[in-house]
């Protein structure tokens, strides 16, 4: 995912924020990481460099 | 997501691989072509755009080559790892159309081509696309629409489908053929202004060969005279200018 599509990414269900957190970045884009909605605690991954935002169950614990 | 989501998701993710063997060569990319062209004419060029149910990226592909910029979104995972390797310099997500992941008034453009049919929610997908568009910005669809032809073709899916026969776009996913009064009150609900709706494309890539042939030169003919005849059929809307 290319830094660029974060400042129009928003959570889908509740449309708030999402933090991001990088677990791989290249020059090109973020690689593996997540993108965090506190509001609906969830998070959504990404994985190889795709953002998979389908909305889904909140995280347990 | 409900069940018939996950059917589709399932089916384009097992499909990626032959997808574009049908919608990216000869005939394919002809009918393919076809519809894009339609699309782009209603479209604002060298915008910003969102592809909804972008697939392997074919239409980015193409809006960008004509100097725009565009970010496309699919359910299936295995069809955006495609069009991220074909449109590098471009972005794509894998999210639902019907529960966008985008801010308010992020895109001039909005496209959807042969997606919105497979949508079990489609006011909440035209609700959506107004949404994400900036005041002044224009939405487009096409989709399947009702004719002679399309009104037997859930039943010839369904028997393909019970075949088990692996071919793009082959299944019983209560897929819906639109009519135009369908389409305006669609779009006329979610808020557009100046909806147009016409038929595009006789000559549809499932005909046998000489009979695709013809269709193909008669085509011009049936979409200017004998528009209930076409199999596709494309609506577009804007989202009014902000009130001085």
């Amino acid at each position: 995912m290319k830094r660029s599509l974060l400042p129009i990414l928003c959570c889908p269900v509740c449309k708030g924020d999402l933090e991001l957190r990088v677990a791989r970045e290249n020059e090109e884009e973020i690689v593996e990481g997540t993108l965090e909605c506190r509001a609906c605690n969830v998070s959504y991954p990404i994985e190889e460099g795709i953002p998979d935002l389908l909305p889904r169950e909140p995280d347990k614990g | 997501m409900n069940g018939c989501q996950d059917k589709i998701q399932q089916h384009y993710d097992e499909i990626a691989d032959i997808y574009d063997h049908r919608y990216d060569m000869k005939r394919g990319k002809s009918y393919y072509g076809h519809i894009s062209r339609h699309v782009m004419d209603s479209l604002p060029k060298r915008r910003k755009l969102l592809d909804l149910g972008c697939g392997t990226g074919l239409f980015v592909q193409r809006y960008i080559a004509a100097g725009g910029q565009a970010v496309g979104l699919d359910i299936s995972r295995g069809m955006v790892q495609r069009a991220c390797r074909r449109c590098a310099t471009s972005s794509f997500t894998v999210g639902t159309a019907e529960v966008l992941p985008f801010r308010d008034a992020s895109f001039d453009a909005l496209s959807s081509l042969l997606a919105f049919s497979y949508l079990k929610n489609p006011d909440e997908m035209l609700a959506e696309a107004y949404r994400v568009l900036k005041p002044g910005g224009t939405a487009v669809i096409c989709t399947l629409g009702k004719n002679v032809f399309t009104s037997g073709l859930p039943a010839v899916y369904q028997i393909g489908e019970a075949m088990k026969i692996r071919h793009v776009g082959m299944g019983a996913f209560s897929e819906h053929y639109y009519s135009r009064e369908e389409l305006y009150s669609l779009f006329s609900e979610a808020g557009f202004s100046g909806i147009h709706i016409k038929k595009c494309s006789f000559a549809h890539l499932n005909l046998i060969d000489p009979l695709y042939d013809i269709a193909r030169k008669i085509e011009p003919f049936v979409e200017q005279n004998i528009p209930y005849l076409a199999y596709n059929i494309l609506a577009s809307g804007k989202k009014p200018d902000k009130k001085n």
